[in-house]
């Protein structure tokens, strides 16, 4: 029992260490902006999109006549010409670059006796700088679709989730959050570029990896060789 | 010794056999992503059953050969994940989603039949019944399993939302049909094999612990996984105990294959989706 023990107890360990690296690794997206959000509202950039007597309307287009009822906010990317995400009571709708509109995301309870999160913002770089379409919310915080609302991912890595709302600028390549717990900032940036490592190095790396395997082996080897016994 | 206590001490040195090559080379992480773990994840199981050959290792040959049954199909499974893509990348990733839960639901029947016919191992997995108590344990996990995940927080599960469309193409291109697969290959790996086996020699409640143990910490091993383990490791400890508890208490492994279906299904549509990205 005692052995058995110890051998849960240095598995629980290797799982909080797992923990510990996986924490570490994961550096937050969002900051404190560290200006007002007056200032940040100056920052903002024109809409692309705006809605015009409950129509849709692009910069330099005509009104949607396919505009999904009740929506009430809406935003595209400078990237996608005729695609956007709208929302309002009906819910949550992506337009297509041929004009179609489809239910885009249904948010889900946050808990058993709550319903789901207010929407209070939609924004998007209205320059060419990526294609995401960002969607802010009381309670969930910032989700992202860079495929015009096929898909949607979690954007809020440090993000406090009482998003109130929510403003892009083109020119400072940020994304300001105005949350119950002040302003946020995400600036766009590229991802790293891998680092590159010398053949020695890897060498040496796995190397590491095969010996500790190996050792895992022959220890369990020796251990089930006793109980066997 | 006796053959329960035996069996508790192979079970517990082989799993953290496997822990210590999972986790211990995780501090020399690989930002490349060139450290495929699932590949000494299975050389050290293969080491093992091979080495169950020499007579002084000959009693732990059947529940090391349940662990490959386990082990195996989940290093092929995620190794095609990661080649059919690199080799046939005109692939869109439904399909290369069914063909790696296919080729896993293949291999775990393949192992199984040469667990049972080739060594006589006392595997029975318990699908040639599903009686009125097993519909009515099927309904009621179903239902429970889906009032439980949205009684607790959002946040700490990743649940945020269904995409309509994505769901709907996950629906047609074959990513729903992979891990409707993937889940029937589990059950029959964890609650059919493993459990059967623990069963022989293990009372029924100590055989159910350490076959959901080695369910929730096998979860360590997902690669792709980037939420909260420090919820997901008890998540599935426990519906791995529930799931084997089920399976003991009718008789039956389709409850168990139902509603691991269905959770499985829901992580593809509401849940995975809220955890990347933070």
């Amino acid at each position: 029992v005692a052995k058995s023990s110890r051998i849960a107890a240095a598995c629980a360990l290797s799982v909080l260490l797992a923990q510990g690296v996986t924490a570490l690794a994961s550096a937050p997206w969002w900051t404190p902006a560290g200006i007002s959000p007056a200032q940040a509202a100056k920052y903002g950039d024109a809409p692309r999109w705006r809605l015009s007597g409950g129509f849709a309307v692009e910069n330099g287009g005509h009104p949607d006549a396919g505009t999904p009822a009740g929506v009430q906010l809406i935003a595209g990317s400078g990237t996608q010409p005729g695609v956007a995400i709208a929302a309002g009571a009906s819910g949550i709708w992506r337009r297509d670059a041929s004009g179609r509109w489809q239910r885009s995301l249904v948010l889900l309870p946050q808990g058993l006796l709550a319903g789901p999160p207010k929407v209070t913002a939609i924004t998007a770089f209205a320059a060419p700088l990526s294609n995401a379409v960002y969607l802010a919310t009381d309670g969930q915080g910032v989700l992202i679709t860079e495929d015009g609302g096929v898909s949607w991912i979690r954007d809020n890595l440090g993000l406090p989730v009482h998003v109130l709302a929510l403003t892009a600028s083109s020119r400072q390549r940020t994304l300001f959050a105005l949350t119950d717990s002040g302003l946020w900032a995400h600036r766009l940036q590229s991802f790293p570029a891998p680092p590159a490592y010398s053949p020695r190095d890897l060498l040496a790396h796995w190397l590491t990896i095969v010996l500790i395997a190996s050792f895992a082996t022959a220890g369990a080897i020796v251990a089930l060789r006793k109980v066997c016994q | 010794m006796t053959a329960s206590r035996r069996t508790t001490l192979i079970f517990a040195v082989t799993l953290a056999a496997l822990a210590v090559t999972l986790l211990a080379p995780l501090p020399l992480g690989d930002p490349n992503g060139t450290d495929p773990h699932e590949i000494r994840l299975g050389a050290v199981v293969v080491a093992l059953v091979a080495a169950t050959f020499w007579r002084d290792l000959r009693p732990s040959r059947p529940l090391l050969l349940a662990f490959a049954v386990v082990v195996i199909p989940f290093v092929l499974w995620s190794v095609s994940l990661q080649v059919v893509p690199w080799w046939w990348p005109t692939w869109p990733g439904g399909a290369v989603i069914f063909a790696a839960g296919l080729l896993q639901f293949v291999i775990t029947v393949a192992l199984i039949e040469v667990l049972k016919h080739n060594l006589g191992a006392p595997i029975t997995l318990r699908l040639a019944h599903f009686g009125t108590s097993a519909a009515v344990f099927t309904a009621t996990g179903v239902v429970l399993f889906v009032a439980i995940t949205l009684a607790l927080p959002a946040s700490a599960l990743g649940r945020v939302g269904i995409a309509v469309p994505a769901a709907l193409d996950a629906l047609g291109n074959g990513l729903i049909a992979g891990d409707v697969l993937q889940a029937g290959a589990q059950e029959i790996q964890f609650r059919g094999a493993l459990l059967a086996l623990l069963e022989s020699t293990l009372r029924p409640w100590q055989a159910n612990a350490a076959q959901s143990v080695l369910f929730g910490f096998g979860h360590l091993a997902l690669e792709q996984y980037e939420g909260p383990v420090v919820v997901l490791i008890p998540l599935t400890i426990g519906l791995g105990f529930v799931l084997g508890w089920v399976t003991q208490r009718t008789r039956s492994l389709w409850p168990a294959i139902i509603i691991h279906i269905v959770a499985e299904v829901a992580v593809r549509v509401a849940v995975i989706p809220g955890l990347y990205g933070g």
